[in-house]
């Protein structure tokens, strides 16, 4: 469909194909509905909701009141037919409905259900107003009824099924899944319904047989997994409950409804596709959220929302020079869009871009200064300039403002080392150990400072080894085993420092990491050589005893 | 044991309304003759006459329509149950501007309304209460969310834990009728949007420490612009935020806390944070803690007994539904409703998704038997705040109460030119002791006929008549004060269990009356559970048409077992931790 001029080009095409598409599925021009709808059938009609339009994005309220027009010329045509009526009343409806103006539509529906008793597609779409306004019942029987008028409406039959196991129709859900089923052989939503009532029942073993046919069928839909795993975890299979639930996601299964999918070709305006791109993001769907915000800037260029939001979603694509453009073009629209400038600061210091981040991060704090993330990303951009001095005040109030961060803590004490600030270093990392204890990355850093750390006076052998087997013990690698080796050596236990420091070669070597071959054997060289065999002070002192703090 | 004498017919408490309030009421059982009332409010009339101030000047504000909760407090120690409610304030700068201007002659804060319950000679009584805000000394002007109870000091006076969008108060009870504000002497303040909040002595050391539930990251862009899908201004939800930390502080016995969020295990992972319960959910002798997130999964953190918890709700199968949804929690509320001797949860959710039942498997795990109950339906339609299990007919099992309130407008209530268009009725459902629930909002009484945007909901005995009535809280509403009347069709017995040597509520304590027939109820003391809301610590069990109670079982915090044989039924009785026959004093 392509856009000619201005911007009801899309909206008004849209609604001719659909009064055609919609006559046509009502049957041929024999059929009575092509008769003018008398004074006395239109007498029955229900008045159609007017919504409220107050407040709607401009686009939108322009485009749903000409809608209104065209079925109120339709309406106010005497001569028109009863099928073209319910085409009218039918459209005016999917409009109000594409935009959730639930009551509107369903008014309209009703019309055109009436007119045209025979159109499967009128129940259908009630059944869906009645379902999202969580009326069951109301739901359940315009299903029945769509399916009764179009015994292959698959999507009615699912939905049935669901609608049914909400209501604890168990049976009747049963065998409305069955019936999807023999309709669409393999189909993961009906088979994701059959799950979920094989759960409800306790009946874990079909449970875990028809989410797994599931899955094979829509390996992607991982919302299932936690279905899955709840079913194995019945069957007392604890190893496969677990596996699964450690597979979980958001993306679930819904069945193809092409009567309701098509409804979002009819929404128009900036503020739509924003609502629509965010739920998509939040489902991780970044490549259609990034449709969706891309079609939102189409609607409003100038809407500066609507470019970071896109920025953001293809910066979840990988494309963060794109990404970058998108802030930067919103900057210009807005230049006091935070959001953007944080974001375009995070973009650039991961592109390794930071001088030209810091500016954009300094703007984000003078505005909201408590904002943690932002300290702690110019911590970052400012070491990766080289300035550590400033960073510690961000790394600081990172710190502060939020107490969980492990960046924080294990960052600025990377600069303060830097600065040869040990002592600070320690006490940072010291402070955030006793705040975040079980954080392996600060524990390894206060370890490997207290093993190895130039300055004497911060060296604690005993209290290194001691972090060094906690965290040696929750993660074994190769990494971990070195800090052993180096608290060893620090307490004199070359010996044992040696030991521990040959498996880290050999690792290394068996993993063909030769570029850090020559520094881990240094190493391990001077474990060897007996004491004293610690990292080597400042002071070039060495002890045989080692050290430990008082 | 000590008995007190607050057990009473609720036909004569019926007759005591009537001349007090004017109100027409008939004593009923639930399933009486059509038309019998069983809640009636009698808030104005008794002396509270209390509107909820939301602060809204037409920016969509989320905080507007969050809150709030309520307590039932006995703050005065005089054997029945007092009000606090929590207030709003301005949000924005001028008054002016306020969309329901606020109009009371000073400046909004939380209330404070002492129950001044008259016992007349012939046994009938009357409710009266009085605002002694003033005199209480308590300056809640934040912007309150909800209130949490508890004697945190062991001084046998209850204390207040307000929890606000910013920092929030703790208000140390000194006994004689006045509080002080103790919140940075002993540490716990939150400068955060902090929701719902708990006492709980969850390292069994005989002190009470608090559970603070955090919401979102407010602060950073409180004017964030959200809309619904038909383009209109809406208000946000919290995706539309970053989610904030819970905080545990542990009391540290010397009348100050320390901040153990994180060396806990709590700072792990969070949500935005609503209602939160403890409970011994896998009844390994060490109380757990649930915590209700709005659109991310719930935690269940379980004890460690080491001062450190682990979440497993994932596992539990209670953080998300059971087809692997995470829901809008709102208020949650843990009891025993299939008498199975653990605790079950119930949780309240958004509109567009059903309330969720998680029945406990006696070990800590779950499953989402929502439709099973035949609770799905109802919520469907509905935004659930507020909930609590209670016994409202006696019948000795327990029912469900839920506050529901849309979060966005709904376009019914627009067309019928509601100026606040988020209200829905509330609904009331009867548990039929057969693992199903049935509506019995219907004839429930004229509080369910309203519509309003009801928050939290606090349950206790406020009459002291054997039944169990409902303190609601109205978001830009009045606040109102459901009076049970159901009649003495039923039996029940009450307990107030007072832990070690101290007066204090021990909170934790399991319950189990087992009745002649063998067969038991399982109650828990707590002050927690709803949505932001305090409720009494009294323990009242239905008996059905049981007339003997053979054993009351209690299992105290601190692990010690007692058992008293043939206690006293139709009143309340007190039971002191270590005082049981045969118990070595």
């Amino acid at each position: 469909m392509n856009r000619v001029v201005g911007k009801w080009a899309i909206p008004l095409v849209l609604f001719m194909s659909l009064m055609v598409a919609i006559r046509h599925a009502g049957g041929d021009t024999e059929n009575p509905g092509s008769e003018p709808a008398d004074t006395a059938l239109r007498s029955k009609l229900t008045p159609v909701v007017e919504p409220d339009l107050a407040g709607l994005d401009t686009v939108v309220a322009d485009q749903l009141r000409q809608a209104r027009q065209e079925t109120e010329a339709a309406i106010a045509d005497p001569t028109a037919s009863v099928d073209r009526l319910a085409a009218a009343y039918g459209t005016l409806g999917q409009f109000y409905h594409a935009y959730e103006l639930f009551a509107a539509a369903e008014s309209c529906y009703l019309n055109a259900s009436f007119l045209t008793p025979q159109n499967f597609r009128w129940a259908h779409l009630l059944a869906d107003v009645a379902r999202h306004k969580g009326e069951l019942d109301e739901a359940a029987a315009r299903y029945e009824a769509a399916w009764s008028l179009q015994p292959y409406d698959f999507a009615a039959l699912v939905r049935l099924g669901e609608v049914y196991t909400e209501l604890g129709r168990a049976e009747d859900a049963e065998a409305a899944f069955k019936s999807a089923l023999a309709l669409n052989p393999g189909s993961p939503s009906a088979m994701a319904g059959l799950g979920q009532l094989a759960l409800n029942r306790r009946e874990f073993g079909d449970a875990v047989m028809y989410f797994q046919a599931a899955l094979q069928a829509a390996p992607d839909a991982n919302r299932l997994h936690y279905s899955l795993a709840m079913a194995y975890r019945g069957l007392g299979d604890l190893e496969a409950a677990r596996r699964h639930l450690e597979q979980r996601g958001t993306v679930g299964v819904r069945p193809p409804d092409p009567v309701v999918d098509q409804l979002e070709l009819l929404t128009e305006g900036e503020r739509v596709h924003l609502v629509r791109g965010r739920l998509a993001f939040a489902s991780g769907r970044y490549r259609e959220a990034a449709d969706e915000f891309a079609a939102a800037v189409a609607a409003d260029p100038s809407s500066a929302r609507a470019l970071v939001n896109l920025g953001t979603a293809l910066g979840q694509l990988g494309d963060l020079n794109a990404a970058i453009e998108k802030y930067q073009q919103a900057l210009v629209v807005d230049p006091d869009q935070t959001t953007a400038r944080f974001n375009l600061g995070s973009s650039l210091v991961e592109l390794q871009r930071a001088a030209e981040a810091i500016p954009h991060l300094e703007a984000v704090l003078e505005s909201t200064p408590y904002d943690a993330e932002a300290h702690l990303l110019l911590a970052r951009a400012l070491v990766a300039t080289g300035d550590d001095w400033a960073s510690l005040e961000h790394f600081k109030r990172a710190a502060e403002l939020d107490p969980a961060n492990v960046g924080a803590v294990t960052g600025g004490a990377g600069a303060l080392v830097r600065l040869r600030q040990f002592v600070r270093a320690e006490s940072v990392l010291d402070a955030g150990h006793r705040r975040i204890p079980d954080s392996g990355e600060i524990a390894f850093a206060l370890a490997r400072l207290l093993a190895a750390c130039p300055e004497a006076e911060v060296r604690d052998g005993e209290r290194a080894l001691e972090l060094a087997w906690v965290v040696f013990a929750a993660k074994p690698n190769p990494r971990h085993a070195q800090l052993i080796a180096q608290s060893l050596a620090e307490l004199g236990r070359c010996e044992e420092a040696a030991e521990w420091q040959q498996k880290v070669v050999d690792a290394a070597a068996e993993d063909g990491a030769t570029e850090v071959l020559p520094a881990l054997q240094a190493d391990l060289d001077q474990y060897v050589s007996g004491p004293p065999c610690r990292m080597p002070t400042d002071e070039g002192r060495s002890s045989s005893t080692g050290s430990t703090r008082k | 044991m000590e008995c007190v004498t607050t057990g009473r017919s609720i036909s004569r408490l019926v007759a005591a309304i009537v001349a007090a309030c004017g109100l027409l009421v008939a004593a009923s059982g639930y399933g009486a003759a059509p038309g019998d009332v069983v809640f009636v409010d009698v808030a104005r009339s008794a002396g509270i006459e209390f509107t909820h101030f939301n602060g809204m000047t037409g920016n969509f504000t989320i905080a507007e329509i969050t809150g709030q909760g309520a307590g039932l407090v006995d703050f005065d120690g005089d054997g029945d149950l007092d009000v606090y409610l929590v207030q709003g304030q301005l949000l924005g700068k001028e008054m002016s501007k306020a969309v329901f201007p606020w109009r009371g002659a000073d400046p909004p804060t939380d209330r404070l309304y002492r129950n001044d319950l008259i016992v007349n000679r012939d046994g009938t009584s009357r409710l009266r209460f009085i605002d002694v805000t003033g005199a209480s000394g308590i300056e809640a002007v934040g912007y309150g969310m909800g209130v949490a109870t508890g004697d945190y000091d062991n001084d046998g006076h209850v204390d207040l834990y307000i929890t606000n969008l910013g920092s929030n108060q703790l208000y140390r009870n000194r006994g004689d009728g006045t509080f002080e504000d103790v919140t940075s002497k002993t540490g716990v303040d939150d400068p955060r949007w902090s929701t719902c909040a708990a006492f709980v002595d969850y390292d069994r050391d005989g002190d009470l420490d608090l559970y603070v539930s955090n919401y979102v990251d407010f602060e950073t862009s409180p004017t964030r612009e959200c809309y619904s899908k038909s383009s209109a201004r809406d208000f946000c939800g919290p995706d539309a935020y970053n989610p904030v930390p819970d905080r545990l502080f542990r009391n540290r016995g010397d009348g100050t806390f320390e901040d153990v969020t994180l060396a806990s295990g709590i700072g792990k992972q969070f949500g935005a944070g609503f209602g939160v319960v403890a409970a011994d959910y896998n009844l390994d002798g060490w109380i757990d803690i649930y915590v209700a997130n709005d659109g991310d999964p719930n935690q269940l953190w379980i004890n460690n007994g080491d001062g450190s918890f682990r979440n497993e709700a994932l596992w539990a199968g209670a953080a998300i539904n059971s087809e692997g949804s995470a829901e809008a929690s709102m208020g949650v509320d843990a009891d025993d409703f299939d008498e199975d001797g653990d605790d079950d949860i119930f949780m309240t959710h958004i509109m567009e998704e059903t309330n969720t039942l998680y029945v406990n498997d006696g070990t800590g795990l779950f499953e989402d038997r929502t439709s099973a109950a035949g609770l799905a339906t109802i919520s469907l339609g509905k935004t659930g705040f507020g909930t609590g299990w209670f016994d409202f007919d006696n019948d000795g099992w327990l029912d469900l109460l839920i506050h529901n309130g849309a979060v966005r407008a709904l376009a019914e209530r627009v067309r019928a030119g509601d100026p606040y268009p988020l209200g829905q009725p509330n609904h009331l459902l009867r548990n039929t002791g057969k693992g199903t629930f049935e509506i019995a909002s219907d004839s429930a009484g004229e509080p369910f006929q309203l519509i309003e945007v009801s928050r939290g909901a606090a349950f206790g005995d406020i009459d002291n008549d054997g039944d169990t009535d409902v303190l609601m809280a109205n978001n830009n509403g009045p606040a109102r004060l459901l009076i049970n009347q159901i009649g003495n069709r039923n039996h029940w017995i009450g307990l107030r269990l007072l832990a070690g040597k101290v007066e204090r509520d021990a909170l934790g304590a399991r319950v189990q009356v087992v009745l002649a027939d063998g067969s038991s109820r399982w109650r828990r003391v707590r002050t927690d559970g709803s949505f932001c809301s305090s409720r009494d610590p009294r323990v009242l069990v239905g008996l059905g048409a049981a007339a003997k109670v053979k054993e009351v079982r209690i299992l105290w915090p601190g692990g010690r077992r007692e058992t008293w044989r043939n206690p006293p039924v139709d009143q309340y009785s007190t039971f002191r931790e270590g005082t049981a026959p045969g118990e070595k004093k």
